[in-house]
């Protein structure tokens, strides 16, 4: 039932009238949410941004959702990189102490291994992540969604009168 | 199936979003502002039942954001061991926190007073906790559960006080005894008297086959008199050098042969030589064999406190240790940043170098006073003192904590506790003293003693108590000093006499002391009980016993000799004898070859010395002939 609301969530947000790029961000800023740890002072900013900055609010908390999975298995691997950055490059070891010792700074947690192993992810993936999902918007709006619609299967599900009753009470039209 | 046209951007600027988010700002800071007293007022209420087990309440809480001072009217800490009444309680306190260190997430509290500190109040509800809260992790249990087994072992491993009345209207049969018993020593004299036999065989073939008085002799003979002056030519020299090497060569091999053969023998020679010495030994623990066999008392009673308060001792020492293990679990330890393996999503926290030099947490100064209530075996008691440097990260200000704490009742007793917390570097190490003066021993149970009553129903003692743990050092030392003693039913039947001496003697003296010292460290373990009541015990028993036992005793110790001399002289007759002139024949042997060896390294030495001058005189006289014909041949000319 929560994997048929969320298809049916993406669904009607890909074929909404709102913008691509507004989606794609959106879909990226949910996703630094979703990989990083809740608690932190970036939560605040990013949740902040999301509001303020005209982006689809719907696909970034789909992506919260489904990036909060990816980095539950992710998680110890944000540990080594976090690590790995925190204490093996020592040109970065002044950085991190003037940032430990500077106001505010030490309430983002950034000394926190899976809180930086985290947030160098999300950060390397922001612009890719929005230039991917913008794409992915485009191409699903321009020739997927019809084909997807003409699929046997889909019709069959389609015309099924479970789906049509969930597909109303959803608001959708098939 | 149509997608929706798209709609016409309107700018990168949401302003109805912007409102939403200033409206939730504003919503989160009203709510954190009426809420957050509670929240915080919760958190450490639970943070304190969690360390202290038992309930933890604080009335009138309140955080003010302005000044960053908190405040509260009423702090209440139940016992865990009597729910209804408060291990500590205070009255009105606040304190203030430094603003610019909250900002870099540390908590830096300069100097927190808390008044009205009170201990032993009475609560109106049940302060123990529906759940118990999680163990708190063990920290060096394996250390603190060895020196608990040590001072236990020790405690255990005490000898029965055999004091029987019997012995004194008896007197013993000493051949009966030994009879019984059996005497170790006599077989183990005779074995090594055979062993010794069969290496003296092995000590007259070396005798046999090994003789090379002659080939010494030949040597010393040949170049003692030999005198390098009467050397005529260089050549005649250097002959004598050959054969003077040659002669070497022959000691060198003699040498080596007598080295090989006279190790085994020096050993056998060692071992017997050590059997007088071991013989004491032997005799040492058959006399004890029969002593306790006899049921003869240790005279000595060098352990007489040990052994009546050492059960007391021990389990005052639990409950030491208990409580050190339990601090210990609360305590910070600086430790190498090693990746740990942490719960999912919480990570590790890299700490890097601090330049304000605060910690996360810090209390640099409180002052605490306050009374203990009266009631119980308490009576009206002030408390004052000072802690310092209270932290979790204490390698970063590098400095130890430490607490001073006095009480002082109103008849005059007083307690003073001092602690210091170093965990400023990796090997931590703590230091507690506690002095009591005029401490009440009233109803002070005595744990596990078969000679004392169970209680003390009277009596007062100082106190000083001194603690010292590191790694895996631990050193204890209290000194006691106790007068007015009463036990309870003093007067008790009681069939042992041991029992009954000594408690006529604690009842006699007027005070008792106690010296306790144990350490554990990487030699081992020492655990001392110095008394008084030793030194008298002893001489009371010596009074009594004295002379049945000292009978005895050089009875046994009489036949033992006897045996013992009797046994000895059969060895020396045997082997003593033996191994003695083999040592002389050894030492002779060795003497000579070291004195022939002097002798031809001397000659041979002088004879080159010689040489050299013989042929720098032949040169000299070649040069002086070259030098006239020389001559001659020029006035020629």
């Amino acid at each position: 039932m929560i994997f048929l609301k969320l298809l049916s969530k993406l669904i009607s947000l890909l074929r909404s009238a709102d913008s691509a790029w507004g989606i794609a961000w959106g879909f990226s800023l949910g996703a630094v949410l979703g990989l990083t740890p809740f608690l932190g002072l970036h939560t605040a900013v990013v949740v902040l941004l999301i509001c303020v900055l005209r982006v689809n609010v719907s696909a970034a908390l789909f992506a919260w959702l489904l990036f909060g999975a990816v980095a539950w298995v992710l998680d110890p691997a944000f540990h080594s990189l976090g690590f790995y950055v925190l204490t093996g490059i020592p040109a970065l070891q002044p950085l991190w102490t003037d940032l430990y010792n500077a106001p505010v700074a030490p309430l983002t947690r950034f000394n926190n291994t899976v809180m930086m192993g985290s947030w160098i992810v999300s950060l390397l993936l922001l612009i890719p992540n929005a230039l991917l999902f913008r794409a992915f918007v485009l191409r699903y709006r321009e020739s997927w969604n019809a084909k997807i619609a003409r699929w046997k299967w889909v019709r069959a599900i389609g015309a099924s009168g479970f789906v049509q009753t969930l597909w109303k009470i959803r608001g959708l039209e098939v | 199936m149509e997608t929706k046209q798209t709609r016409r951007p309107k700018g990168w600027i949401r302003w109805k979003g912007f409102i939403a988010a200033a409206v939730l700002a504003l919503g989160w800071f009203l709510v954190t502002t009426v809420f957050m007293d509670k929240w915080l007022e919760w958190g450490v209420e639970k943070a304190g039942e969690e360390a202290l087990g038992a309930k933890v309440e604080i009335d009138g809480f309140d955080l003010k954001l302005s000044d960053l001072s908190v405040r509260w009217t009423r702090l209440q800490a139940a016992d865990p061991r009597r729910p209804m009444r408060n291990i500590l309680e205070t009255g009105r306190n606040s304190f203030r926190m430094n603003p610019s260190a909250l900002l870099r997430k540390r908590v830096v509290i300069e100097e927190m007073t808390l008044e009205g500190v009170r201990s032993g109040t009475a609560r109106r509800t049940d302060g123990s906790l529906a759940r118990k809260p999680k163990l708190a992790r063990k920290i060096r249990s394996d250390f603190i559960d060895r020196v608990r087994a040590d001072i236990r072992k020790d405690v255990e491993s005490l000898p029965k006080m055999n004091f029987d009345p019997a012995l004194f209207r008896r007197r013993l049969n000493v051949d009966s005894l030994i009879a019984l018993s059996g005497i170790r020593s006599v077989h183990r004299i005779d074995s090594v008297r055979k062993e010794g036999i069969a290496a003296a065989a092995g000590w007259a073939a070396f005798q046999k086959s090994f003789r090379p008085d002659v080939e010494l002799q030949r040597i010393r003979d040949d170049f003692q008199s030999l005198d390098p002056q009467s050397i005529q030519t260089v050549r005649e020299g250097l002959a004598l050098v050959d054969r003077a090497n040659s002669a070497r060569k022959s000691l060198s091999a003699i040498a080596d042969t007598f080295e090989v053969r006279q190790k085994a023998i020096r050993a056998d020679i060692r071992r017997f030589s050590a059997v007088p010495d071991q013989v004491a030994g032997w005799v040492q623990e058959d006399y004890r064999t029969l002593a306790d066999q006899a049921k003869l008392p240790d005279l000595s009673f060098r352990a007489i406190a040990k052994k009546l308060i050492g059960g007391t001792l021990a389990s005052a020492s639990d409950f030491v240790l208990g409580a050190y293990e339990g601090l210990l679990a609360r305590l910070p330890r600086k430790a190498k940043p090693e990746k740990e393996s942490r719960p999912r999503f919480r990570g590790q926290d890299i700490l890097f170098e601090d330049r304000h030099q605060a910690p996360a947490f810090l209390i640099r100064r409180m002052r605490l006073s306050g009374r203990v209530e009266p009631g119980s075996a308490y009576t009206d008691v002030g408390l004052s003192g000072t802690a310092e440097n209270i932290t979790n990260q204490p390698w970063i200000t590098g400095k130890p904590m430490t607490v001073d704490i006095t009480a002082r009742a109103s008849d005059g007793r007083t307690a003073v506790m001092n602690g210091v917390l170093d965990r400023v570097t990796e090997a931590a190490s703590d230091q507690f003293r506690i002095r009591l003066s005029g401490f009440g021993l009233d109803n002070v149970r005595i744990v596990n003693s078969e000679y004392l009553p169970s209680v003390i129903r009277k009596g007062q003692a100082d106190i000083d108590l001194t603690l010292r743990f590191r790694e895996n050092d631990f050193s204890a030392r209290l000194n006691a000093d106790a007068s007015g003693v009463v036990f309870d039913s003093l007067a008790r039947a009681s069939s042992d006499l041991f029992a009954g001496v000594v408690q006529s003697v604690i009842g006699k003296l007027d005070r008792i002391t106690l010296d306790v010292a144990a350490d554990r460290n990487a030699s081992g373990f020492r655990f001392g009980v110095d008394s008084n009541i030793d030194e008298v015990a002893s001489r009371e028993l010596r009074s009594l016993g004295a002379r049945a036992v000292a009978d005895a005793e050089a009875r046994i110790r009489s036949k033992l000799y006897k045996i013992r001399d009797e046994k000895l002289a059969e060895f020396e007759a045997s082997v003593g004898t033996q191994y003695k002139a083999v040592g002389e024949l050894l030492d002779g042997y060795e003497k000579w070859i070291r004195e022939d060896r002097s002798l031809l390294d001397g000659k041979i030495e002088a004879l080159k010395k010689e040489i050299e001058k013989r042929k720098k005189s032949e040169e000299n006289k070649l040069k002086d002939r070259a030098k006239e014909a020389l001559d001659g041949v020029l006035k020629k000319q």
